[in-house]
């Protein structure tokens, strides 16, 4: 999936796969929003934009689903999505057959965060016992640099944590799946909002 | 315990590439692969457009730093959810002043094209 990416970012932007991506996205988005519409109507405004919101979501968490995916971002979304009975009918809209194969989303969650926790007391310990050590003497270069890579780390882990926090089940990741499900999610989200804006002119000036 | 320690320490000699080291022991990601993953997502993120940058150009070939590149990228995804969030309130509001019909005929039209 790498590799196709790479290819993809070779090219300006608009080539003929991303074009398919974002006219599958289009059509179960509107398949979504053609589903709720009798609900759309008589709902309020907020209402109306969460559905629209979270049929875009799920339009672009389905879209390049393979059964054998081993994204956790798209399964995230819909496992999160799924926990509201509400929106039971517009999962099974849009995403089909895919949402019973993944219900192991939760499980695989669950082992993953205590593994992720206990190494995380662990760093925090280690941290601890490196802090004491900066005090100590600032002057010399090779003082200078150990502080300033433990620094870089430190900025990095903070960084880290918030993309973990961005992107959709990424507490269980780790850095490295992070990194690759980050690009992922970014192209997807590209995608999504291209396909938005374009779904609006077109109802714009089909008002004008 | 010790281990890891040494492996800690090299990887600060590498410029503080991220901790790689740190991660699960499960899967060993090398440094070079770190580096790509930064390079690539550094390609997806859009370039701003600063006073410096013709000289970032010049040096857009060294080495990313990771926790800039982390932070654009954070950055570059709250932007991209805040419009998704503008996208559908606008298309929210659009819809309770549009009638059915007119608004599919615009939508199928559009895919088509």
């Amino acid at each position: 999936m790498i590799n196709q990416l790479s290819t993809m970012r070779s090219t300006p932007r608009m080539t003929s796969s991303s074009t398919s991506l974002k006219q599958l996205f289009m059509k179960k988005w509107i398949m979504g929003m053609k589903a709720c519409s009798s609900s759309m109507k008589k709902s309020s405004l907020l209402e109306r934009k969460n559905t629209i919101k979270l049929s875009a979501d799920l339009a672009m968490a389905s879209t390049r689903m393979v059964a054998g995916c081993t994204t956790y971002w798209r399964r995230a979304i819909i496992t999160n999505a799924s926990k509201d009975p509400n929106s039971k009918h517009l999962i099974n809209h849009i995403v089909g057959k895919y949402s019973r194969s993944n219900n192991n989303y939760n499980s695989v969650l669950m082992t993953k965060i205590t593994s992720v926790q206990l190494h995380c007391t662990r760093l925090l310990r280690k941290s601890r016992s490196k802090k004491r050590k900066n005090i100590v003497g600032w002057r010399t270069m090779s003082d200078k640099k150990i502080a300033a890579s433990i620094l870089s780390r430190r900025l990095v882990r903070k960084r880290t944590q918030v993309l973990k926090s961005l992107v959709p089940g990424g507490e269980a990741m780790d850095e490295c799946s992070l990194m690759k499900e980050a690009i992922d999610y970014i192209i997807s989200l590209q995608t999504q909002v291209d396909g938005m804006k374009h779904i609006i002119n077109a109802v714009t000036a089909s008002k004008s | 315990m010790s281990g890891r320690r040494v492996s800690r320490q090299s990887s600060s000699s590498g410029g503080g590439g991220g901790g790689s080291s740190g991660s699960s022991s499960s899967s060993r990601i090398t440094d070079d692969e770190m580096i790509n993953l930064i390079s690539k997502l550094q390609q997806l993120l859009p370039e701003i457009p600063t006073s410096n940058t013709r000289t970032n150009r010049r040096t857009n070939h060294a080495k990313a730093s990771a926790s800039k590149v982390l932070q654009e990228t954070c950055n570059y995804i709250k932007n991209l959810h805040r419009e998704v969030d503008d996208l559908s309130d606008r298309l929210s509001q659009l819809l309770s002043t549009i009638d059915a019909d007119s608004t599919e005929a615009a939508i199928i039209r559009s895919l088509i094209e």
